[in-house]
């Protein structure tokens, strides 16, 4: 079995531990580490044959207060960079989120998730054009969901 | 008639009323009670109060779901006014009021929201506990110290004599000397990633989720690193020990990867160095397999490792449980001991070697003399003991035995004949001694009048130095005894010359001098010539006296040269016939000079004539003649 180590990055209240809860059937108890700023969680699947278990850890938005040490994004093979589709600022962050993740480690995979699409109309869903790696997402309608991890462990491991 | 049928159609007409408005009669009747009642109520307080109120109480609750920030805002204006008016009014039941409605909501929000109150209460009961922690280790650090101090037991000196030897503090002793750790768990984490890639655990005590808790155990390493060295940028130092509860995480880093050692205590200084040295010969042996890894398990390295933890746990597990502590404890014994081993052994190996080389010395000397001699070795010294025949055996023996790089002390006895030999030897040496004092003697005299020679050198050397510095400042003397001198008369320049100028000296155009004024100039020359001449350090410096003398400005320059040339020339030759010049032989060494109304002689800008018709008589120092005593003096 290979394990690879993600990461979950993304500004406050994007709805990243949201979208590992759906994710991951087998969830850490997430009270624990909380107060280090990290929460890990453990999923196995296989691709193409291929048994994987990735150790998802769920970064929190730093803060003036509190800092998020960047050991904890060393050693990672991927990293899903999340967004709330509904705020623009969130949007915008993700470059500053993916240029920090690519300067500690610059040969990781990612994806990105523009996450509570179920908060827009058919129409406006309709109308993002999104790029291959980007990902329109809903923790609670289970929108694309296993689709972002999938693609990004076929990105690692192929 | 008409009254009855009036009263008659009254009767009438209430009866038809009655018939006609019943109805309407009754609800007059009640519209008048119920005016009644309100009428009551309007004027009852309570009953409006009553009614008032939840009318109120609704426009507020609607207004705080509508406009909730605006009644907020007209709220807060009078809340605080109204908290402290209560406070100053009545502090207790104000606080009895308040910790009613606070502390049920504290609770209940620890309760709900845990997480986001450790956020909050994080940075100030984080401190509390750090302060407190330290507070606990003092204490505990004070109480072995007190343990320490009061301790009369043998272990106490035990562990003192360790302290001393191995430079590790009692403390500190004490401490491991109480700790016994027993492994549980051994993890090899991938640096970066957190990721596991061996393991090894106590059968008993299994791990769920190894891999879990190394990304786990990894993630509290990073934070605590990064918190550590956030607050203190001057160390780059990582944290290696984590205690929970009875449980400690003991991380040792190395490369890319660290080890971490589950144990049920805090590990001592001697477990620490075991678990290092394990892992230092696993890093080594697998340091290229550790840069590689990626997450792989399936690799033959990983096997291999964990096999190699498992072993090195199983050897732990013995020195955990079957290591007593009375076997830690009687180590100090077995230095003790060990010391006072070497201490017998090395008396034990000098005793013998003294034997040896006794045995040695006799065995060659029973070879060279044919009299049994006894000798005792220790060191470099021998000791001789027995009797010997003749001086010439006695004589071979000492010969003998100082040839062999010893120091003797003779105890032999020596026959009648043989005493005025030891005598001979006796004063022999008595001899050599005196020579060698006498020889002292000579040194000590050579070195006295050396040591006397430099400083009566160095006292000349002061002499002469202070004769150098007497000489060099003989003109500035002589003009300080001049200036003693002659203080009254004001007849003094500033080069030490004697002026004669308001004894109407010279009348106008005239060369010869007014006798009475020259008698004064000839007192006054005698005195200048025995302040000069009778003193022996400064006469033989004295070279020509000088006479200058001076007109007016009246008349031609070229008349009042001459008019001053034959002036100073007329008291040149007076002068050198007075017997006093004779008798310092200076004839021919006063010398006449006439200046012509140079320097002038001015009073308040006016030129005092009488005053500038004079005469000047100076001497002049012999500048050679006293740069040679100087020279002379400097030399020694």
């Amino acid at each position: 079995m290979v394990r690879k180590k993600i990461l979950l990055i993304g500004d406050f209240n994007v709805g990243k531990t949201s979208l590992i809860r759906r994710y991951v059937d087998n969830s850490f108890d997430e009270k624990y580490l909380t107060t280090i700023g990290v929460k890990i969680s453990k999923k196995c699947l296989t691709i193409e044959g291929l048994e994987c278990e990735l150790l998802i850890w769920d970064v929190e938005g730093q803060t003036p207060h509190k800092r998020i040490p960047h050991s904890y994004l060393k050693g990672a093979s991927g990293a899903i960079f999340v967004a709330d589709v509904n705020r623009s600022e969130t949007i915008e962050g993700i470059d500053a989120h993916i240029t920090t993740f690519l300067s500690i480690n610059p040969h990781s995979k990612y994806v990105i998730a523009y996450n509570k699409a179920d908060l827009l109309t058919a129409q406006q869903q309709e109308m993002l054009s999104l790029s291959g790696d980007i990902f329109l997402t809903s923790a609670k309608e289970n929108l694309n969901v296993e689709r972002l991890f999938i693609t990004l462990a076929k990105e690692m491991l192929l | 008639m008409r009254k009855r049928a009036l009263a008659s159609s009254q009767t009438e007409l209430e009866t038809l009323k009655r018939l006609l408005l019943n109805d309407e009669l009754k609800q007059l009747e009640k519209l008048e009670s119920a005016i009644r009642e309100l009428q009551f109520k309007s004027e009852d307080k309570e009953s409006i109060i009553e009614k008032l109120t939840p009318l109120f109480d609704e426009i507020l609750w609607q207004n705080f779901q509508t406009k909730e920030k605006k009644t907020i805002e007209i709220l807060g204006r009078y809340l605080a006014q109204i908290i402290v008016q209560s406070s100053q009014e009545n502090l207790e039941a104000l606080s009895s009021s308040l910790q009613e409605v606070i502390s049920p909501s504290i609770a209940k929000e620890i309760e709900e929201n845990q997480d986001k109150m450790v956020d909050i209460l994080y940075p100030i009961i984080g401190g509390m506990i750090s302060r407190y922690v330290t507070q606990s280790i003092r204490e505990l650090m004070d109480s072995i110290n007190h343990k320490i101090e009061d301790g009369l037991s043998i272990e106490r000196y035990k562990r003192k004599m360790k302290a001393k030897v191995t430079g590790v503090s009692e403390s500190e002793l004490l401490l491991e000397e109480s700790s016994i750790a027993p492994i549980v768990s051994l993890f090899v984490i991938h640096k970066e990633s957190g990721l596991l890639i061996a393991e090894a655990t106590q059968e008993s005590q299994a791990i769920d989720d190894p891999h879990m808790v190394a990304s786990m155990a990894s993630a509290i390493k990073d934070f605590i690193n990064d918190w550590m060295q956030t607050h203190d940028t001057t160390q780059q130092s990582e944290v290696q020990l984590v205690s929970y509860g009875h449980a400690t995480l003991y991380i040792e880093g190395a490369g890319s990867v660290y080890i971490i050692a589950f144990l049920e205590r805090e590990p001592d200084a001697q477990q620490r160095l075991e678990i290092n040295h394990f892992f230092a010969s696993v890093v080594k042996g697998y340091n290229g397999f550790f840069q590689q890894f990626e997450g792989d398990d399936s690799a033959v390295e990983i096997e291999e490792i964990q096999e190699k933890l498992q072993h090195f746990l199983n050897l732990q597990e013995p020195h955990s449980k079957a290591k007593p502590l009375k076997e830690k404890q009687t180590k100090p014994l077995y230095w003790v001991f060990g010391v006072l081993l070497v201490i017998v052994l090395s008396f034990l190996v000098n005793f013998l070697y003294n034997h040896y080389r006794t045995y040695q010395l006799q065995e060659a000397l029973l070879g060279k003399i044919p009299t049994a001699i006894h000798v005792e070795v220790e060191g470099h010294r021998v000791a001789l003991y027995g009797e010997v025949k003749t001086p010439q055996e006695y004589r071979d023996i000492l010969k003998f035995v100082e040839e062999e790089g010893y120091k003797v002390e003779s105890h032999i006895d020596v026959p009648m004949g043989l005493l005025l030999e030891k005598e001979r030897l006796f004063k022999t040496h008595l001899h050599q001694e005196h020579q060698k004092i006498a020889q002292l003697n000579r040194r000590f005299d050579r070195m006295n009048h050396e040591f006397q020679r430099v400083i009566q050198y160095n006292k000349i050397s002061t002499f002469h130095l202070k004769e150098v510095e007497k000489l060099a400042s003989v003109e500035s003397y002589i003009l300080e005894k001049l200036k003693k001198r002659f203080a009254d008369y004001l007849s003094l320049d500033k080069d030490g010359a004697l002026e004669f100028r308001n004894k109407h000296l010279f009348q106008i155009g005239n060369a010869i001098p007014n006798q009475e004024a020259l008698v004064v100039l000839e007192n006054r020359f005698k005195e200048y010539l025995h302040l000069l001449f009778d003193d022996p350090s400064i006469a033989p410096y004295i070279g020509a006296i000088v006479i200058e003398g001076y007109t007016d400005s009246s008349g031609s320059q070229k008349l009042n040269q001459r008019l001053s040339s034959q002036r100073a020339e007329y008291i040149r030759l007076y002068l050198a016939d007075l017997d006093l010049v004779k008798s310092y032989h200076l004839e021919d060494r006063l010398y006449a000079k006439g200046l012509g109304s140079r320097h002038l002689v001015f009073v308040d800008g006016v030129e005092d004539k009488e005053a500038s018709r004079r005469i000047k008589i100076k001497y002049q120092i012999n500048l050679r003649k006293l740069v040679d005593a100087i020279k002379k003096q400097a030399d020694g």
